[in-house]
């Protein structure tokens, strides 16, 4: 009988093998979230070629839980918005939660750092969204502390021109699915785990 | 039809990890130590046909195989399913921890059912097996489509809308599984004539 079955398996073994271009599709839906020029920018997909389209997302404050707002995904399973007031003033980062509906579900965070609004960022700065927090500016000359900010502002904008494929690189690593290490690590588990069991079944017999 | 981390409500969760416990334990007690082999290939069959990606319309469907396990394994199908299920979990992602008494229940309680319903069809020949293979294949992804939209119209979705995006989504893979059995049995019932026909220890 047992004769009959493995051919199953290794059927199957080689329809996955075929279907393997195809292979990071099913059952989990992505969430990649990243902070791009003040905005935050959602990235949600089932796999490379599989977006989800008006998926929901949900945003809350990571520390309180509290709602701040909520949008949908569009055709490309993209989702931004400006980092809300909210997350300012208070300085939390921000939860995002992507409900693609039939049971699927994921969230991703985006921290503090990240935004750009870390709590000790003074009021009075008023700075654009992303800035990041420098040190309380040395005494000096008259005229350098606009330069400064300026200077600032210009090695921020390099900076994340600079990041911004890395940060879409990141996000492509995770979309790759399962592969072959995983598939006949699950495979070597499940018969290790039948061996134990015929193990303790045989010793039961004697 | 694998259900996620985070959207079911504790005591749905805990409702389905009750069931599946329950029927684990049924299976483990009704396995015959002569069919340890094939729970354990089968487990491993339903473990990779969950990456057989169905490539027909909008959904993001994959194999179930639940119809074919439940036949040829009974009760058994729920140990052999909640160990596919696991690793499913762990190594793919697919579907959360918690949620696995759930999804554990929603596979494999359909898988039981097409064994009563379908099993007798397959001992037969000819016309009456193609059939009962068919629908056996094709009634596990439905009735597990079916289980899945009731589980979340237990807890928000409602369950007309949900069980219609997921019956609609599964179409396909219900062809799909449906034609694939067919064939499968085809071939189990000549390599072992006794496969489908075999009392089931009870």
């Amino acid at each position: 009988m047992f004769r009959s079955v493995f051919p199953l398996l290794a059927g199957l073994a080689l329809l996955a093998a075929l279907a393997f271009p195809s292979l990071a599709l099913a059952h989990r839906v992505n969430l990649f979230a990243y902070v791009d020029n003040g905005k935050v920018m959602a990235d949600c997909f089932y796999s490379k070629s599989r977006k989800v389209n008006h998926g929901q997302v949900i945003v809350t404050d990571a520390v309180t839980g509290a709602e701040l707002l909520r949008g949908e995904t569009d055709e490309n399973g993209a989702f931004s918005f400006p980092v809300p007031e909210a997350a300012r003033t208070a300085g939390h980062g921000l939860k995002l939660t992507l409900i693609a509906g039939e049971g699927h579900q994921n969230e991703a965070e985006v921290s503090a750092q990240e935004l750009g609004v870390v709590p000790a960022a003074a009021p009075a700065a008023a700075a654009p969204a992303s800035t990041w927090v420098a040190p309380a500016p040395e005494p000096a000359p008259a005229a350098a502390p606009a330069d400064n900010a300026a200077l600032a502002r210009l090695v921020e904008e390099a900076v994340a021109r600079q990041l911004s494929p890395l940060k879409r690189m990141l996000a492509e690593t995770q979309e790759a699915g399962p592969g072959a290490v995983e598939i006949v690590g699950g495979i070597g588990y499940i018969f290790g785990l039948f061996g134990v069991a015929a193990f303790m079944a045989s010793r039961k017999k004697r | 039809m694998h259900i996620s981390e985070g959207v079911l409500s504790a005591p749905i969760l805990a409702g389905g990890a009750v069931l599946a416990a329950a029927g684990t334990a049924i299976g483990l007690r009704r396995l015959d130590y002569d069919r340890l082999v094939t729970v354990a290939i089968l487990s491993a069959a339903f473990f990779v046909g969950s990456l057989v990606h169905v490539p027909v319309g909008l959904s993001n469907a994959h194999l179930v195989l639940n119809g074919l396990i439940g036949a040829a394994l009974g009760w058994a199908s729920f140990p052999a399913i909640l160990v596919g299920l696991t690793l499913q979990a762990v190594l793919f992602q697919y579907g959360g921890i918690t949620a696995l008494g759930v999804n554990t229940f929603n596979m494999a309680a359909p898988a039981v059912a097409c064994c009563y319903l379908f099993r007798p069809l397959l001992a037969g020949t000819g016309k009456a097996r193609a059939v009962g293979a068919f629908c056996c294949g094709a009634g596990g992804v439905l009735l597990a489509a079916l289980l899945t939209a009731a589980s979340l119209a237990l807890t928000d979705e409602g369950f007309i809308r949900s069980a219609q995006v997921l019956v609609l989504a599964h179409v396909p893979v219900m062809l799909a599984e449906g034609l694939l059995t067919i064939p499968l049995v085809a071939y189990l019932s000549k390599a072992d004539p006794e496969f489908f026909s075999a009392r089931l220890a009870g």
